[in-house]
């Protein structure tokens, strides 16, 4: 088995309420503990993408603050390539390549190139190779054109780019993506999604990537760990999730609008049938029935039907039953 | 790894950083070209306003080193030198908070406590380049200085930054707490411009608060300076420049290593409670 290069135990993060002499400097109005990460375990491998999944404050960025030594756990205890987070964050912040949710984070003012230069001073590269490494950097990540172009004139797609070479710069074997694709558009974010997967493969990376778009963590096809409330509610891969939560489906297209909404009407009191979405002329229903038997319950409306298919239940909608679920509703 | 090769190591990681900063500050700076000038002549003015003041004031005893005009220039060149280590490292705090880049100059890996010197880098270099100005055009405008002083004016801008470094990371380490206000620099430069000597003899202050003086680093640098710059700067009643010089060193060693101790408690308070991302 290949050993873990993130490896996270039990972590949970309690963020206490301000004492009474730090009240003074700084107001908050929590007055009471927040819980934000409860016994969080995973590892990651090399050449692993693991996506952090789940709802705003489920504790994805305090995940990541843990991991890049900006806070500390309350309990448990993380390792990158066996150097403690808490105690070694200096040596653990050279082996990782962070990226940031904001672009902000970049200096704007200046060109592709200084931004990387300062990074690679920060780095302490031999200062006779930083522009040569900025310049093979930037060609990674498709920047090489916009080498001299300041961050105030490059599209979100191309930030994200230079953030992502900004990480990926000092060669490290950890990278830890705050939400790469927050602002971008489905096409610039498909072809940031690409280079970092090609990066994963190429530079055998353990990747630990947020993410609110699901086509992101769809396209990803790796690890997925689904935190609510500072909790996992499931770490393993997609294939697993949907052989665990998916419900059959099928798809039922009529030739005219109205017959969909007539035989959705008439199914939803089958037992053993479920009226998943009726958008006519498609009708998508839940069961466990073959299609055979179906068809049988479908005959009574009326209309003709032009297709009938196995359906995905979408992953948006397997996750939020997950949550749900999580959560006791129903 | 053998300890030189360690400390050869260290070095040359400091050395990386600070040109790093170094480099990053002035591509700042001239990236905003009015901001820069305007600054820059700002500094200028109190030089100007003293002139007449001086004319108006006509003091010359040995207590302001026989020329009052001089003597509050060179005040004024320690304010400009010492403000670069008390007040520069909070400043490039709040530009990178700002600006948005602070989390990620923490995620860097360089140690947290080399931030400081790294960060006032350059506020240092424009300091010691506004400083040559002011003292260029106040000479200009009939202040005097002692040519052959400068080796030991320099000495003095070293260990007065240093000192004023000290008291700026103290204040950094409040400031990354309470994000907003900065308590210690406010109660220090109200007090330095009052209390040290800056624009007039300290002992013209009551001998009730005087003692306040002596506890300021300003005051040591302003006294070191005029003895190193002022053609009559010996005849200054008071302590003499060598122990100006070893008060300043030793406020140097004191200040800096109390204020990494506090600033090293600061951070890991702020790691603690999650205030290092947050503003």
């Amino acid at each position: 088995m290949a050993e873990s290069v993130i490896d996270v135990q039990g972590v949970g993060k309690v963020y206490a309420p301000f004492p009474r002499w730090l009240r003074l400097l700084l107001r908050s109005s929590d007055k009471a503990a927040v819980l934000a990460l409860d016994d969080v375990s995973l590892q990651v491998e090399a050449g692993q993408i693991c996506a952090v999944v789940g709802p705003n404050g489920a504790g994805k960025s305090t995940l990541f603050r843990v991991l890049t030594g900006l806070t500390t756990a309350t309990t448990g205890q993380a390792t990158i390539l066996g150097l403690d987070v808490a105690r070694q964050s200096s040596a653990v912040r050279r082996v990782v390549g962070f990226m940031p949710a904001d672009d902000r984070s970049l200096f704007l003012r200046h060109t592709c190139l200084e931004n990387l230069i300062f990074h690679g001073r920060m780095q302490a590269t031999p200062g006779s190779k930083l522009v040569e490494r900025a310049n093979e950097t930037l060609e990674v990540v498709g920047l090489a054109h916009a080498r001299n172009r300041v961050g105030f004139a490059l599209s979100a797609g191309m930030r994200a780019r230079l953030q992502l070479a900004r990480a990926i710069f000092h060669h490290p074997s950890v990278l830890i993506l705050d939400e790469p694709t927050g602002t971008l558009d489905p096409v610039s974010s498909y072809e940031l999604v690409r280079i970092i997967q090609d990066l994963t493969v190429e530079r055998n990376l353990a990747v630990m990537l947020s993410s609110h778009r699901i086509e992101d963590i769809e396209a990803l096809h790796d690890r997925v760990l689904l935190l609510n409330h500072g909790k996992v509610v499931y770490l393993g891969n997609l294939e697993k999730l949907r052989a665990m939560w998916e419900q059959p489906r099928i798809e039922v297209t009529f030739e005219h609008d109205e017959n969909a909404t007539a035989t959705a009407l008439m199914v939803r009191e089958v037992p053993g049938i479920e009226v998943v979405s009726v958008e006519p002329p498609h009708l998508v229903l839940g069961t466990t029935m073959g299609v055979g038997e179906l068809l049988g319950h479908l005959n009574g409306g009326q209309g003709i039907i032009k297709s009938i298919q196995q359906a995905r239940m979408p992953l948006r909608e397997l996750l939020a039953k997950m949550l749900q679920r999580q959560e006791g509703q129903p | 790894m053998t300890l030189l090769e360690r400390t050869r190591s260290r070095l040359h990681r400091a050395a990386s950083v600070g040109l790093a900063f170094l480099r990053m500050g002035y591509l700042q700076s001239i990236a905003y070209p009015l901001g820069f000038f305007t600054e820059q002549a700002g500094a200028l003015v109190p030089a100007v306003i003293y002139m007449f003041v001086g004319r108006l004031v006509q003091r010359s005893g040995p207590d302001v080193g026989g020329d009052y005009y001089t003597y509050v220039v060179t005040g004024l060149l320690v304010v400009q030198v010492m403000a670069a280590g008390v007040a520069g490292f909070t400043r490039e705090i709040d530009l990178a908070v700002v600006r948005g880049n602070f989390e990620m100059l923490l995620v860097e890996p360089v140690p947290w406590k080399l931030l400081p010197f790294g960060m006032v880098l350059w506020p240092g270099v424009l300091a010691i380049g506004s400083t040559l100005v002011i003292g260029s055009v106040s000479t200009l405008l009939g202040a005097q200085f002692r040519l052959a002083g400068i080796p030991q004016a320099l000495a003095v801008a070293a260990l007065a930054m240093g000192a004023g470094l000290s008291l700026g990371i103290l204040s950094a380490s409040v400031k990354i707490l309470a994000k907003r206000g900065d308590p210690i620099l406010f109660i220090y430069m109200l007090g330095a411009q009052i209390f040290s000597g800056v624009y007039f003899p300290i002992d013209l202050i009551p001998s009730v608060l005087r003692p306040i003086s002596w506890v300021i680093p300003h005051t040591y640098a302003n006294v070191a300076m005029r003895k190193a710059l002022m053609p009559q700067g010996a005849a200054i009643p008071g302590l003499s420049l060598s122990q100006a010089l070893l008060a300043l060193a030793l406020f140097n060693i004191i200040g800096l290593t109390v204020g990494l101790w506090v600033y090293g408690r600061s951070m890991e308070t702020g790691r603690k409670y999650g205030l290092l991302a947050g503003y």
